[in-house]
Parts: C-alpha cells; sequence; structure tokens
C-alpha cells in the first residue's frame, strides 16, 4: 500500500517518525526513514501493523518497506 | 505459674504476629552510601567588610563584637572577607548590623563535598526534585532488593548503569538474541529507575537499589507485536518482577489485557504511559483498570504538550518538555553509534519510570503492592481527580513520610507491649510499667504523631520523632543505621550497665532495651533494617538474636526493679 504526506521526524522518546497525510490523518511509520528527508513530502510503501510502540502518537502504524521524496 | 506462661505466650505470639504481618514479596537488600549537605558552624561568623577595609578598620569592627577577625585568606584581603570565632552568632550579627564599614556578616556554612548524591549532571534533573527524589532517599533504601522488569526495547548496561543490579532478561523481539537495548529508549526508561546513583558519574536515578529485569519486546524502530509484549509481561511475572514498567501502547489488545490481569492478580504492580497524543484519550494499555496511568508535565508543573490525558490517567509526572531549555529528562543511554551518551528524552514513557521508582522505594520500605497504588495515588499533589494529572502529581516525599509515619506508631505500640509484658512478667509495680512503655515506644518508634505537625526543621524535632536506630539518620550519617554491632543489643547493654542500677534511671534502660529489642525484631519482619555485610537470612538471625538479647536484658532489669520494690515495701 502506498502512503503520501508531509514526513515529520516527532521529539518523543529517542526520537520517532509520522506521517502528515493530505487528508490530515497522523501515521506513525516504523523502519528505515532516512533523517534527510524530515520535513520533505513523501511517498511511502509499507503495511499497517498491529503493534504498540514508545512513540504513542496515536493512529494507525505503517511498517516502511521503501520510502521516497516527492 | 500459669499467669507467667500466659504472659511468656503473649511474648511470644506478639512477636510471631509482627513476623506473619510483615511483607513476603520484598527482597532483601543492601544499603547504598549516603550523606548530607549543609550544617552551620557554632559560634563561627563570616564577615564582609567594605571593600579595601584596612587590617585596624577590621580589628575595630571586631572588638564591638570581642573576637578576633582574620582575613578569610590574603587573596580575599581586597574584598575584605573576615572570618572569627564569637561567643554569640546572632548577638554578633545584630551588633554589626548597619555599621558603616560592615557589608554584610553571616554564620560560617561549611558545604560537605560528600553532598549526595554527587552525580555531576544531578543539577539539571529538575525531575527527580520535582517529585521528592532527595527527601525519599534520605530515609528509606531506595528501592534495593525490588525487581523491576523494564519492557521495552531492551537495556544496555552503560556507563552508569554500571553500578546497577541489572539481570540477565531475555527478548521476544524475532531475530534478536539477548536484551541488549538497540535503540536507546529502554536504556533511558531504566535509567530514570535505577540509573547508578552518588557514584561521581552522570546523573542520578530514582530508585538506585533497585534491580532490573530488562524484557525486550520492542524492535530498533521501537515497535513491538502484541504477542510479543505480552510474553514479556508473562515473562516479567514469572522471573519475579515486583513492578512492571510500560513505556509504551497504542489500540487495545486483548492479549496484552490478559497477561497484564494475570500479572496483577500475582501482586506485581503494572505502570503504563499514558499515550503522547496530546488530546484526550489514553492509550492502552495506560488505558486499563489494571495498570497506573501515567501522564507526563514538564518542568513548569503543567501538563507537557504531547501528553494524551482523560479516563485513565491515574497520576502525573515530570516526563520533560523540552520546548523549554533543560526541560527534557536527563539520561545515561545507548547513542545508537556503539557507545553511550546524556540525553534528554521527553515523552509519557519517561514519565511512567518515575512511578515506577517510586514504587520501587516503597515496596522497599515494606509496603505491600496495593499498599503502594494506594499510596502512590493519595499521596499526589492535587485536589481529587481530573483528567489531566490523575489523582495528582507524584511526590514520593509525601508518600515515604506518610510510610515512616505508620512504620513508627506500629513500632511504637509494638515496643510499648514488649515493655508491659516483660514488666508483668517479672511483677513490677504499675509505675515502672508505665514509665518504661512510653520510654520503649519512643525509643522504639519515636514520637510519629508529632510528623504531621509543622515543627521547625530542628535535630531535636528529628531525634523527637525518629526511633532511636534511626538517630543516625537525623545526625547527618544515614549509613551507620545499618551498622551491624548499632542494630544489636550492644548499645542497650551498655546504658544498662550506666542507668540499670539506679531505682530512678531504671525505666530509661528497662524502656530503652525494649524498645530497640522491639524496633529490632519489626525491622527483621518488615526487611527495613538490613545489616552490612551479612547475606539476607544470615542478617534477619542477627537482627532477631539481638532483638532476644535485649529481651533478656530487659526481664533481668524488671527482676532487679522486682526486689527493690519488695525490698522497700
Amino acid at each position: 500500500m502506498t502512503y503520501q504526506g508531509k514526513l515529520k521526524q516527532v521529539d518523543l522518546g529517542a526520537g520517532a517518525w509520522v506521517l502528515q497525510t493530505n487528508d490530515g490523518e497522523n501515521i506513525q511509520l516504523v523502519g528505515d526513514v532516512p533523517a534527510r528527508l524530515a520535513g520533505c513530502s513523501v511517498s511511502v510503501q509499507g503495511r499497517e501493523v498491529e503493534a504498540m510502540g514508545f512513540a504513542m502518537t496515536g493512529g494507525r502504524i505503517v511498517e516502511v518497506s521503501q520510502i521516497s521524496e516527492r | 505459674m500459669l499467669q507467667k506462661f500466659g504472659l511468656v505466650g503473649a511474648l511470644v505470639g506478639v512477636s510471631a504476629l509482627v513476623f506473619a504481618l510483615g511483607p513476603t514479596d520484598v527482597a532483601r537488600h543492601t544499603p547504598v552510601r549516603q550523606a548530607l549537605s549543609v550544617e552551620v558552624g557554632g559560634g563561627s561568623l563570616v564577615v564582609d567588610l567594605v571593600d579595601g577595609a584596612t587590617p585596624s578598620q577590621r580589628d575595630e569592627v571586631a572588638r564591638l563584637i570581642d573576637a578576633e577577625l582574620e582575613w578569610v585568606h590574603p587573596l580575599a584581603e581586597d574584598e575584605a572577607l573576615a572570618e572569627g570565632w564569637v561567643s554569640d552568632v546572632s548577638a554578633a550579627i545584630a551588633a554589626l548590623a548597619g555599621h558603616p564599614l560592615v557589608e554584610s556578616a553571616e554564620p560560617e556554612i561549611f558545604l560537605h563535598p560528600t553532598a549526595f548524591p554527587d552525580d555531576p549532571m544531578y543539577d539539571r534533573q529538575w525531575n527527580l526534585r520535582a517529585m521528592g527524589a532527595p527527601e525519599a532517599w534520605a530515609t528509606t533504601t531506595r528501592g534495593a532488593g525490588v525487581v523491576v522488569a523494564v519492557v521495552d526495547t531492551g537495556v544496555t548496561q552503560v556507563e552508569d548503569l554500571a553500578g546497577t543490579r541489572i539481570l540477565t532478561g531475555a527478548s521476544f523481539v524475532p531475530g534478536t538474541r539477548t536484551a541488549a537495548d538497540d535503540q536507546g529508549h529502554g536504556t533511558h526508561v531504566a535509567g530514570t529507575i535505577a540509573q547508578t546513583t552518588n557514584n561521581g558519574v552522570g546523573v542520578a536515578g530514582v530508585a538506585p537499589g533497585a534491580t532490573v529485569l530488562p524484557v525486550k519486546v520492542l524492535s530498533k524502530y521501537g515497535f513491538g507485536s502484541a504477542a510479543w509484549i505480552a510474553a514479556g509481561i508473562d515473562y516479567a511475572a514469572d522471573e519475579g518482577a515486583d513492578i512492571i514498567n510500560l513505556s509504551l501502547g497504542g489500540g487495545y489488545s486483548k492479549v496484552i489485557e490478559t497477561a497484564i490481569k494475570k500479572a496483577r492478580a500475582r501482586g506485581v504492580l503494572v505502570v503504563a504511559a499514558a499515550g503522547n497524543g496530546g488530546r484526550r484519550g489514553v492509550g492502552y494499555p495506560g488505558a486499563l483498570a489494571e495498570t497506573i496511568g501515567v501522564s507526563a508535565t514538564g518542568p513548569d508543573g503543567r501538563l507537557a504538550p504531547y501528553s494524551s490525558y482523560g479516563k485513565g490517567v491515574d497520576i502525573a509526572a515530570p516526563g520533560g518538555d523540552k520546548t523549554k531549555s533543560g526541560g527534557g529528562i536527563l539520561q545515561d543511554t545507548v547513542d545508537g553509534k556503539g557507545g553511550h551518551h546524556y540525553a534528554e528524552f521527553q515523552g509519557t514513557s519517561m514519565a511512567t519510570p518515575h512511578v515506577v521508582g517510586a514504587a520501587a522505594v516503597l515496596l522497599g520500605q515494606g509496603v505491600s503492592a496495593d499498599a503502594v497504588e494506594q499510596l502512590l495515588l493519595t499521596s499526589a499533589r492535587g485536589d481529587g481527580w481530573n483528567e489531566k494529572y490523575g489523582h495528582g502529581q507524584l511526590d514520593l516525599a509525601a508518600a515515604t513520610q506518610h510510610v515512616s509515619g505508620t512504620l513508627g506508631g506500629a513500632r511504637f505500640a509494638l515496643a510499648a507491649v514488649f515493655a508491659l509484658l516483660i514488666a508483668q512478667l517479672a511483677g513490677t509495680g504499675k509505675g515502672f510499667q508505665l514509665v518504661s512503655a512510653g520510654v520503649a515506644g519512643w525509643v522504639g518508634g519515636g514520637l510519629f504523631f508529632l510528623g504531621g505537625l509543622p515543627l521547625p526543621d530542628a535535630t531535636v524535632v528529628g531525634l523527637l520523632t525518629h526511633p532511636l536506630l534511626e538517630w543516625p539518620a537525623v545526625l547527618a550519617a544515614p549509613d551507620w543505621v545499618h551498622f551491624p554491632l548499632w542494630l544489636s543489643a550492644t548499645l542497650p547493654a551498655g546504658l544498662a550497665f550506666l542507668f540499670g542500677a539506679f531505682r530512678s534511671t531504671r525505666p530509661l534502660a528497662f524502656g530503652l532495651a525494649c524498645g530497640i529489642g522491639a524496633h529490632l525484631l519489626h525491622g527483621a519482619a518488615t526487611h527495613t533494617l538490613v545489616p552490612w555485610w551479612l547475606p539476607a537470612t544470615a542478617g534477619s538471625m542477627w537482627l532477631v538474636a539481638n532483638a532476644t538479647a535485649c529481651g533478656v536484658l530487659g526481664l533481668g532489669l524488671a527482676g532487679a526493679q522486682k526486689l527493690e520494690e519488695a525490698r522497700s515495701a
């Protein structure tokens, strides 16, 4: 599945990634996310996982398989 | 004769009851070095004269207060800073007030280099002071012997965890074989709970005496499946954890709820983060009734902007607010490059271990798990429950003070009953029984009921309100409370030698023996007294043997009293 939006680094715990989608949803991203993409509009390929984590930003959690700048 | 047997039976029965009512879920422990900070030098005065004051002007001032003033240091001559002994400090200060040559005069204060804790970055830990940790450190064993499971990204024994007891633990994350931390979150959390403290390195932790059980359930990306987390919670309970720290959350999971309910039914406390949504709605498992849900506050004591709130929040604790300078929670953790660093984190993840550390300190005082949960909430600073702070802000100082008062009450009663039973056994007069029961109660429990009054923070008040065996803590040498010879019949025996021979002072000697004996027995049963060097069982046997010796000593003194009463009758 592909998700699109703005990539935001969240200062919680050791740091977390959130994708702000165009329709206002905050999706927590887990996996390898290059720090250079912070603040960029990105396209994320991944799958939604039933999981818990330390970021606890609420909303869905997507495990990233590929991420690129749009 | 039957009555004598009855009294002996009552003595044994009361002693057995103390042990029967003592906690069984708190392990034994060794105290850590403590210490303290500031004292006022008796009669020594520091006088700051106007800059450029000459030696003759200094001597002119000295004559006013009948003292000899010397420059503090040759290099302080420019600043005209002088010091000297005076017979009455307050009178001297009053005499110098307003004098044109004197800028200020004050008692000399000696700052001890051994101030506790000596961790160089402790000054940046506003969070520990905000929750009342320093006050609790002074009067408790700091969670020693309590096992705390950190169910998280793992724990690595970084530089400032070197002196902390960390068990092997386990990982439930596929592809990892140990509970080592490959992320940084879990080690930071473990540090807040039990960072090695007073080691001259880095920072301090809330309960540095506690033992950490690392349970890795979150991957290096900081997430984990409900199955991994539930398995980790089961494992922690099986391994004997007293408290489980869950600085994690998300949606509801039945398997996690079941694991938590099972752990809770086994007497394990479970503390969980409220979540970082910054809005109403607490995440799971923090929202479960079986967990203590924790919201986060910043250095100003207000709810941190990221903290979730609402039903499910039970208590608020420092979680940091990095929008304010120095407002994060500082601990030592892995840096992701094979090393470690002291990093400020923020989140309800960081608030949770403050509550866990506080619970460890209280468990270490001999309080049961259920009572700890209640005490944390009832002692929190707040006016009833609200959705931001739950029952209020974590206040470990108030909680430990409450426990000390309760323990004091129990010891006072026990000591008084001991004295009455032994005196009756010897057949002494009622007057002797009543006076010595009062002395024994004071020696064994202190005048605990005065603790809640607004009394001045003076040494004499501390001595009155604390049991005699805790006097070293009042007199600035807390370590000595657990010195084996102090926790023995040596002192009562010496005092019996001094005071036992005279009728007028015998109630004092007898009350001391009974009071100390009762405190030793109570300390053995509740694990609140821990003789140095001795392993757990030997330590307990030492206390009970010495309590018995105190009892025998008391019986001898009461016997002497009976003989003297019979002679004079």
